[in-house]
């Protein structure tokens, strides 16, 4: 019967504590648990899985707010305009694979972090540097935009990096989402050859994950923030590369106006209320 | 502190409880105001235990039910004090004002305004 009432619930957990807690919900119920008690019981133990360190200070949650949302700007630096704009349109002209080396590479390293949890600096900084590496080495024929080791952005960003993301394990769950954004490219990559299906897959995907996010909110709320603030870095990443690109003569303002940065300004209203969250959450 | 969390270690201050006990005795002594569903009991409890506000104590099997009782540490009981303390303080400043006291007198209520 544990099982079927306590199946959100970490395994260890369960054996330890099943049986009161059963005891307990068949008291305060009088034997006949309602869905609602059967729902907040789940909901509740999804929170035990998901909301880990327990029993540490709001500063502990926030600063691996910080690190979510640090590994998601590496993961975009990486993965994003230039792996999907320019990286599919250059393959298909005769590199075939290289728009996945740096997506291949980052879930890799979610993959090292979610089996051998601690060593995610070490993995990041090797992985990463091969990446930042390879431009210059193999494809010195690619758009400036690529990060090279003559670039002291890149270098700034992998170290920075490398030593936020070297602390706490990362839950699950957000390698999970790492892992989505990551693979952005490689399902690209895969669908036919078409010009304007990549914008397409590319709001699918930020849809699905802003929904899977919305909902897991209602169970920890850190990756919502650390989305918010990743949400604000990419907007202006991408829309001041497009700034940058603008043919001379024409004002990047005249033409798109202030909506290319709306979701900057979206995240940036709904970061205050991802906090807040976090904050209650983290109340004892 | 948030209000469910004091009356759950509140219920501990006269000596250890189970789960169910915990439920009734929060819900009665906030008269009917908090009322904790099993989930977010052992949710608080598992954060209480971490902090090292309660201890957990070994299970016993009474009528069949599984029970286990937790007990308030030192430091549980030094925080719900101080958590006490603040709201009493707080609640002083309104309860020893002279100027609401007299705004709320009946000899003031029947001044017209």
């Amino acid at each position: 019967m544990s099982d079927s009432y306590l199946w959100t619930y970490p395994k260890a957990y369960r054996q330890q504590h099943g049986p009161e807690i059963l005891s307990t919900l068949m008291d305060a119920t009088e034997g006949r648990p309602s869905l609602r008690d059967r729902a907040s019981l789940a909901l509740a133990g999804l929170r035990m899985r998901a909301v880990q360190p327990h029993g540490r200070p709001l500063r502990t949650h926030l600063w691996l707010v910080v690190q979510f949302a640090v590994a998601l700007v590496l993961v975009h630096s990486m993965t994003s305009v230039q792996g999907i704009t320019w990286g599919v349109a250059t393959a298909r002209q005769g590199a075939p694979w290289w728009p996945i080396v740096p997506a291949a590479l980052v879930l890799v390293v979610v993959g090292l972090a979610w089996f051998v949890p601690g060593r995610t600096l070490a993995a990041a900084c090797v992985l990463l540097g091969i990446y930042y590496l390879i431009p210059t080495v193999r494809f010195g024929w690619l758009p400036a935009v690529i990060p090279g080791p003559s670039d002291p952005k890149a270098w700034a960003l992998l170290l920075f990096g490398g030593l936020v993301l070297g602390g706490d394990r990362m839950p699950r769950p957000w390698l999970a989402i790492l892992s989505v954004i990551a693979a952005v490219p490689i399902v690209e990559w895969f669908t036919p050859t078409v010009p304007w299906v990549p914008q397409i897959l590319i709001s699918v995907y930020a849809a699905v994950l802003a929904v899977l996010v919305a909902v897991w909110a209602l169970v920890d709320a850190r990756p919502l923030a650390a989305l918010a603030l990743y949400a604000v870095v990419a907007t202006a990443d991408t829309q001041l590369l497009q700034l940058r690109y603008q043919p001379v003569g024409i004002s990047f303002w005249t033409l798109h106006g202030w909506q290319p940065f709306l979701p900057a300004v979206a995240s940036l209203l709904l970061l205050p209320l991802a906090v807040w969250r976090v904050r209650r959450q983290s109340a004892l | 502190m948030r209000e469910p969390t004091y009356f759950v270690l509140a219920s501990l201050m006269d000596g250890p409880r189970h789960g169910y006990a915990i439920i009734k005795h929060a819900e009665e002594a906030s008269h009917g105001r908090v009322r904790l569903s099993t989930g977010t009991l052992y949710t608080a409890l598992d954060r209480l235990t971490a902090e090292g506000h309660v201890r957990p104590l070994e299970t016993e099997v009474v009528n069949g039910r599984t029970r286990r009782s937790y007990e308030l540490t030192e430091t549980g009981a030094t925080a719900l004090r101080a958590e006490a303390k603040r709201m009493a303080e707080a609640a002083r400043l309104v309860t020893d004002s002279p100027a609401l006291t007299a705004r709320l007198s009946p000899r003031a209520r029947r001044r017209p305004a």
